[in-house]
C-alpha cells in the first residue's frame, strides 16, 4: 500500500564532527579499513525537534502549501550538508511569513491533543507557531561555523 | 466603567471575552500612570482564532488561541516618547522598549536566544544546578528554564533578590518625587519596568509554580577588602582604590562555585546570564554559563505573536492564556487594557493612585480588574489633548489629588479588596436547540472525560463541597462548575443539598458501567438527562448512511458528539460528518457485510486500508468502529471469514480520523481518541494498518 508523506516534521541541526582523533571503521571482510577525513563530513546532531502537529493543515491555498512543500524538499537528509545552511530554514521562514501575512494560513483544529484536552482539542495555528520556533532557532544558531540543519 | 474588583486571570477570563464578543479584534495598550501624561501606550492587536471547534472566547482566550501583532520598533519609539511627553528621543526609550520586549520572553511567548552551546546541552539529561543572576530573572530566561528544562534545579542568590529589591526602592522613591517629575518619567518607567517584572518572576516561581528555588546566603566575598577604597595616601600610587565595579557579579559567581563545591563531582552547575563580563568571568573560573544574549526591542516589536506555541524540546503545545499576558503587562507598566472597535474594553492594574495591595493579592495573583461598555463612537486612544483620562475606578486624571496613593498594606474606602462574583447569567450559558422536538432544551458545554471521571468519585466520596467538586472537575470558575453540575441533575446523577453536591442512587450504578465499560448501561443512565435524550433522539433519525445535523448543539457540538461517539450512538468520518451507527449485526451478517466492503475497496493488491474499511462500515452500514472490531474477532474465531493484516509502521497521515472510545484505565474511565488509520487500533499488540479479509477456509 502506498504510504504518503506525514506533514509533521522531524527536524534536526547538525555541526561539523572533528574529532581530535581519527576514526576507523570496519566495512566487512576482505574490505578496507576506512579511515573517514575531512571530506566524508562527519556531522553530529546537536538539536533534534518534532512538533505534534501538521503544520500544513492550517494553510488553505495549495500553491502555497506546494511552495513550502518545494522549500521543505531542500533540506532533505540527501543533500550535502553545505547545500543545507541556516540560510536555506531562513528561506523557509520567509516563504511562511509571507503565507501567514497573506492570509493563507490560519488556525485548524489540533490532532493531537494531550490530556484532558482530548475530545475538545481547540485550534492552533500551527504555521505561525512553527515559523516562531524556526526563527528562534535559526537566530541561536546563527553565527556558529558548520551548522546545517535538516528536515524530514 | 465598573468598580475595580480583584481577579486572577482565569477569574477574569470571560470579562476579557466579553470584550472580544461580536468578532473583530482589540487593541492593547498600557499605561504607567505617573510617567505617560499622554495617555495609554499601543501594543498593538490581538484577534482570537476562528474554527467551527472552539467558537468560544473564554476557552480561545484561555487557551491562548489568540492572534497578537505588534507595532514596529520605529513606532513603537516614537509613540513611546510621545506618552513619556519626550521632545526628543533619549537612549532610554530604547532601554525601555528592551525592557517591555521582555514581558513577551517572560510570558514564555518567545524564548530567549541562547548561546548555541547552551542549547546544544538541553534538556538536561541528568540533573543539573542552574544558578540564575539578575538578568536572567527580568529577561525571561529563568521562566524558560523553569518551564521547559525539568531536570534543573533553581538557585537564586540573594544578592539578586537584593538588586530587584534596591530597583524597587529606586522606583518608588522617583515615583513619590513631587515636582521635576517630567524630567524623570523615562527612569521612572524603566525602573517600573523592570523591578515590578523582576518581583512577579520570583513571585510567580515562589508561590505559584511547583518549581523548587533555593536561596543562597548572603554572605561577603572574602577578597572584598582588596578592592574597598585604599584611603592611605601614601599607597594611592599603587591603584589599590578603585572598587570593583562588578561586586554583585562576583557574588553571584561565588553563589555557583559554592554549589558546584558542595555537590557531588557529577552534578553539574551552570550559571544563567545575559551578562557578558559576568559569562567570561564564569567561563575563565570553570563555571559553564547559560548564556543569552539580551533581550532587544526588535525581538518583540513587529512581530506577530500567539499563546499557543510548542515547546522547544518536545514539541508538544504550550498555552499561554490571554489573560497571564494582559497580568504581566499590567505588573509591568502598572495598567493594561484591551479594547474593542466600539469602545469596550476591559482593564486591569498593579498599581496606580487608587488600588491597594495585600500579600494574598500575589499569593492568589489577583489583581485589580474593570470593564466598560461599548460607548456609540470614538476612539479613547485618541483623546484630544487635556481630557483626562479614565482609570480603572472611572476616576479621570490619576495624577488629581483627590485620590492619594495608598501605602503598600493600607486599604482605602475606594480600593478595598473586593473578590468578584460571577453573576448569575453567566453560569449557564447554553446553546439551545433549533429543532422542533429539542426546543427549549439546554445543550451544556464540558469535557466529557472529566464528567466520567467525576462520577467514579463522587460514587467513591458519596458527598463533596462544591470547592472539593471543582477540584476534581478541574475547573475553577463557577461558570464552568454549573455546566457539569446542570448536567448531572439532569440525568439524577446528583443532587445538592445544603450546598453539598450528593450522590444519587443511580450514581453508583453509573459509576460501575463506567469502570467496567458497560457502553448499553452508561448510554440508558445518560438518557434521564433530557438533553441527551433529544440528542441520542436526533441521532437515531436520519436513516444509515446519511449525515447527523449537529449544528443545532451551538458551542455544545463537541460535548454532545463525543457522548455519542463514546455510547456508540455515532461515529464522525473526517470531511464528511457524523453518521449514526445503530447496527449491531450478528457475526455471522458482519462477516458478509466485512467482506462486501473489503472488495468494494481492494484495488487489486490484496490489502485496503483498516481505517478506510471502518470508515465504510460507519457509512454504509452503521456500524461503529467499537462494534466493528469485536466483531470481526468474533467472526474470525467462529470461522465465518479469515482475516489478514499488514503494516509494522503506525500511519499518521489521516490521523485527523479519529474516533472517541471509552476505556476503563486502572479503574477509572477515561476517553481515549483512536485513530483509524494508525494500524494500532483493530488488534491491539499487531500491526494492522493494512487489512485483508477472505472467505472462510474449507
Amino acid at each position: 500500500m502506498a504510504v504518503e508523506a506525514s506533514a509533521r516534521l522531524r527536524l534536526s541541526i547538525w555541526r561539523d564532527f572533528a574529532p581530535s582523533r581519527r576514526f576507523g571503521a570496519w566495512d566487512g571482510e576482505g574490505k578496507p579499513h576506512q579511515v573517514p577525513g575531512s571530506d566524508l563530513d562527519l556531522q553530529e546532531e546537536v538539536y533534534s525537534w518534532q512538533p505534534r502537529e501538521d503544520f500544513l493543515d492550517g494553510i488553505s491555498d495549495g500553491e502555497a502549501r506546494r511552495r513550502l512543500e518545494d522549500r521543505l524538499q531542500l533540506l532533505d537528509p540527501s543533500h550535502p550538508p553545505s547545500k543545507r545552511r541556516l540560510d536555506i530554514l531562513d528561506s523557509f521562514v520567509s516563504e511562511a511569513e509571507r503565507i501567514l501575512e497573506s492570509g493563507d494560513a490560519g488556525f485548524s483544529p489540533i490532532l493531537n491533543p494531550s490530556g484532558d484536552d482530548e475530545d475538545a482539542p481547540g485550534t492552533i495555528d500551527s504555521l505561525l507557531a512553527l515559523t516562531l520556533h524556526l526563527k528562534w532557532l535559526s537566530r541561536c544558531f546563527a553565527d556558529r561555523p558548520g551548522v546545517s540543519v535538516s528536515i524530514r | 466603567m465598573n468598580e475595580g474588583v480583584l481577579m486572577s486571570p482565569r477569574e477574569a477570563a470571560p470579562k476579557i471575552a466579553e470584550v472580544f464578543e461580536g468578532g473583530g479584534r482589540c487593541s492593547v495598550a498600557a499605561r504607567e500612570d505617573r510617567a505617560f501624561p499622554n495617555g495609554w501606550f499601543p501594543l498593538g492587536n490581538v484577534s482570537l482564532a476562528s474554527g467551527d471547534l472552539s467558537d468560544d472566547p473564554i476557552i480561545l482566550a484561555s487557551n491562548g488561541a489568540f492572534d497578537w501583532r505588534l507595532p514596529g520598533t520605529t513606532e513603537a519609539r516614537s509613540k513611546l516618547s510621545g506618552c513619556l511627553g519626550l521632545e526628543k528621543e533619549n537612549d532610554n526609550v530604547g532601554r525601555a522598549l528592551a525592557d517591555i520586549a521582555s514581558i513577551g520572553v517572560r510570558t514564555g511567548l518567545l524564548h530567549p536566544v541562547f548561546d548555541p552551546a547552551s542549547l546544544e546541552e538541553m534538556p538536561f539529561r541528568r540533573s543539573t544546578t542552574v544558578v540564575a543572576d539578575t538578568s536572567g530573572v527580568l529577561q525571561g530566561a529563568l521562566d524558560f528554564v523553569v518551564r521547559h528544562l525539568p531536570k534543573a534545579r533553581v538557585k537564586v542568590p540573594a544578592i539578586v533578590q537584593m538588586e530587584i529589591a534596591n530597583s524597587t526602592d529606586r522606583f518608588f522613591k522617583l515615583r513619590r518625587a513631587r515636582g521635576g517629575n517630567e524630567k524623570r518619567r523615562d527612569r521612572e518607567l524603566i525602573e517600573h519596568l523592570k523591578s515590578q517584572g523582576g518581583q512577579r518572576t520570583l513571585m510567580r516561581l515562589e508561590v505559584q509554580g511547583d518549581t523548587e528555588i533555593e536561596r543562597t546566603w548572603l554572605l561577603g566575598d572574602p577578597l572584598r577588602s582588596a578592592f574597598q577604597p585604599e584611603r592611605d595616601p601614601g599607597l594611592s600610587n599603587l591603584n589599590l582604590s578603585v572598587p570593583i565595579a562588578a561586586y554583585v557579579d562576583r557574588l553571584i559567581l561565588e553563589a555557583a562555585r559554592r554549589h558546584q563545591a558542595e555537590s557531588g563531582p557529577g552534578h553539574r552547575v551552570r550559571l544563567l546570564t545575559g551578562d557578558q563580563g559576568l559569562a567570561r568571568m564564569a567561563l575563565s573560573e570553570g563555571i559553564p554559563p547559560l548564556y543569552f544574549r539580551s533581550v532587544e526591542a526588535a525581538d518583540f516589536f513587529g512581530g506577530r505573536l500567539t499563546g499557543q506555541t510548542f515547546d522547544p524540546f518536545t514539541g508538544q503545545i504550550r498555552r499561554t492564556p490571554l489573560p497571564v499576558v494582559l497580568w504581566e503587562i499590567a505588573t509591568a507598566f502598572g495598567s493594561a487594557r484591551l479594547e474593542n472597535e466600539n469602545g469596550g474594553s476591559f482593564i486591569v492594574s498593579a498599581l496606580g493612585e487608587g488600588p491597594s495591595w495585600s500579600p494574598y493579592h500575589s499569593v492568589e495573583d489577583l489583581l485589580w480588574c474593570g470593564s466598560t461598555a461599548a460607548r456609540a463612537s470614538g476612539d479613547p486612544s485618541n483623546r484630544p489633548p487635556g481630557q483626562p483620562a479614565v482609570d480603572l475606578f472611572g476616576r479621570s486624571d490619576p495624577s488629581s489629588a483627590a485620590f492619594p496613593e495608598a501605602p503598600p498594606g493600607d486599604e482605602s474606602p475606594a480600593g478595598r479588596p473586593r473578590r468578584s462574583r460571577p453573576s448569575r447569567d453567566t453560569g449557564s450559558e447554553v446553546a439551545r436547540a433549533g429543532g422542533p422536538r429539542a426546543r427549549n432544551l439546554v445543550f451544556y458545554r464540558f469535557t466529557v472525560g472529566r464528567l466520567l471521571r467525576f462520577i467514579c468519585v463522587l460514587d467513591d466520596e458519596q458527598e463533596m463541597t462544591p470547592l472539593r467538586a471543582m477540584d476534581i472537575l478541574e475547573t475553577r470558575h463557577p461558570r464552568g462548575r454549573d455546566e457539569y453540575r446542570h448536567f448531572l441533575s439532569s440525568a439524577n446523577l446528583v443532587s445538592v443539598v445544603n450546598g453539598s453536591w450528593r450522590a444519587e442512587p443511580s450514581t453508583g450504578a453509573v459509576s460501575a458501567a463506567l469502570r467496567n465499560e458497560r457502553i448499553g448501561e452508561l448510554r440508558d443512565a445518560l438518557r434521564e438527562a433530557p438533553s441527551f435524550t433529544a440528542f441520542a433522539d436526533r441521532v437515531e433519525q436520519p436513516p444509515v448512511g446519511r449525515v447527523v445535523d449537529l449544528s443545532y448543539l451551538g458551542r455544545a457540538t463537541t460535548t454532545y458528539r463525543t457522548l455519542g461517539e463514546i455510547t456508540l450512538l455515532c461515529a464522525p468520518v473526517r470531511g464528511e460528518g457524523v453518521y449514526p451507527t445503530p447496527a449491531a449485526p450478528n457475526p455471522e451478517t458482519f462477516a458478509q457485510v466485512a467482506r462486501e466492503r473489503f472488495s468494494e475497496l481492494d484495488r487489486g493488491d490484496g490489502l485496503v486500508s483498516a481505517g478506510a474499511w471502518l470508515e465504510s462500515l460507519i457509512r454504509s452500514d452503521g456500524i461503529h468502529p467499537e462494534r466493528a472490531r469485536r466483531l470481526l474477532d468474533e467472526a474470525s474465531d467462529r470461522g465465518f471469514l479469515r482475516r489478514f493484516t499488514e503494516g509494522s509502521t503506525l500511519q499518521v497521515r489521516f490521523d485527523d480520523h479519529v474516533v472517541h472510545v471509552l476505556r476503563s484505565d486502572s479503574g477509572e474511565p477515561v476517553v481515549r481518541p483512536i485513530h483509524l488509520y494508525r494500524g494500532d487500533y483493530l488488534i491491539p499488540g499487531k500491526a494492522s494498518a493494512s487489512l485483508r479479509i477472505e472467505e472462510p477456509g474449507p
